[in-house]
């Protein structure tokens, strides 16, 4: 059992390498105009938007109004690590009240 | 340069903590967690393999599941690479196996970000990521599971701060506005995880059809 966890892990750990380091090593640029970058802007645009839905854990009120007390933040001051801290103050507020 | 770490701390800390949290209270063994935190470094494999954890690891259903998962990945390198083209083969030798949702997003919303910079951020977010995981492992016992719960909001409120500052045009409203809706049916259908490269090719597809009409428009 234990050998048969520990293969896994190690196939896990190289698949994890392979398919962040190929795309990267071996990407030729495939135009430098603005063309290219804006798409590439757009790429980030979609991945953040879905990854933004899926890291939410479970979606009732209190992450709701978490996330909503972030979001000015983000607005008036453009700081990632503000943001986070908002929302995270704000849902241990609704815990411990 | 300085947020960027302290966007990583309040990111990955919290969601170590509650992966290590969760490992723990399925009972997986410390040095698998660690091993998983060490080697595979990917949140969301990780958090496959704790779901297989639980129904009984089927070790080909494991891998192909994990290669799913990755294939957005596959798209972050050539992202980073087209903003810093001076970067060597050593050097993203040497970031790759660093490269995560966070460390792109954060290396492509600074592009100011220079080599060492990103080593040095990559190599924090790495170690921050180990350490929340044996913190969580730990903490378990003595946290409440509500406070843990509220830990794991930190992923997403960091990706909100990230996308935010992003959409400066309409195109790029359209495109989270497809990506969002489409990965939020995903959610709501119950599709498993893998589900993701669904929303963010769609969104991609429609970012670029808009970005070749204006082309085509201004030509």
């Amino acid at each position: 059992m234990i050998e048969t966890l520990v293969l896994i892990i190690m196939a896990l750990a190289l698949l994890s390498f392979l398919q962040r380091f190929i795309p990267w090593a071996f990407y030729s640029r495939i135009g430098n105009g603005k063309e290219v970058e804006k798409i590439f802007d757009m790429l980030a645009i979609s991945a953040f938007t879905a990854l933004f839905v899926y890291n939410i854990q479970k979606l009732d009120i209190e992450t709701l109004v978490s996330l909503a007390a972030a979001f000015p933040v983000i607005l008036k001051t453009r700081n990632m690590g503000l943001t986070v801290m908002a929302a995270m103050v704000v849902s241990l507020v609704y815990i411990f009240l | 340069m300085h947020s960027s770490y302290v966007a990583i701390t309040t990111g990955y800390l919290p969601s170590g903590i509650a992966f290590g949290a969760l490992a723990s209270s399925l009972h997986v063994p410390y040095y698998f967690t660690a091993a998983l935190s060490i080697f595979v470094y990917s949140g969301a494999v990780q958090s496959a393999f704790l779901g297989y954890w639980t129904i009984g690891i089927d070790p080909l259903s494991m891998v192909f599941t994990a290669f799913l998962l990755n294939l957005r990945h596959t798209f972050y390198g050539p992202h980073i690479e087209h903003q810093r083209p001076s970067l060597g083969f050593s050097d993203i030798l040497s970031l790759s196996p660093l490269l995560t949702d966070e460390t792109y997003a954060i290396s492509v919303s600074r592009p100011e970000l220079g080599k060492r910079g990103m080593q040095s951020l990559y190599i924090y977010a790495y170690l921050i990521w180990i350490g929340g995981t044996v913190v969580g492992n730990i903490l378990l016992k003595s946290v409440p599971p509500d406070v843990i719960g509220a830990l794991a909001l930190a992923l997403p409120a960091l990706f909100l701060g990230l996308l935010v500052p992003r959409i400066e045009h309409s195109e790029g409203l359209i495109v989270a506005v497809v990506s969002g809706i489409i990965a939020v049916a995903g959610r709501f259908l119950g599709l498993s995880d893998i589900f993701i490269i669904v929303p963010i090719l769609s969104g991609l597809l429609v970012g670029v059809l808009l970005v070749k009409k204006r082309s085509a428009k201004n030509d």
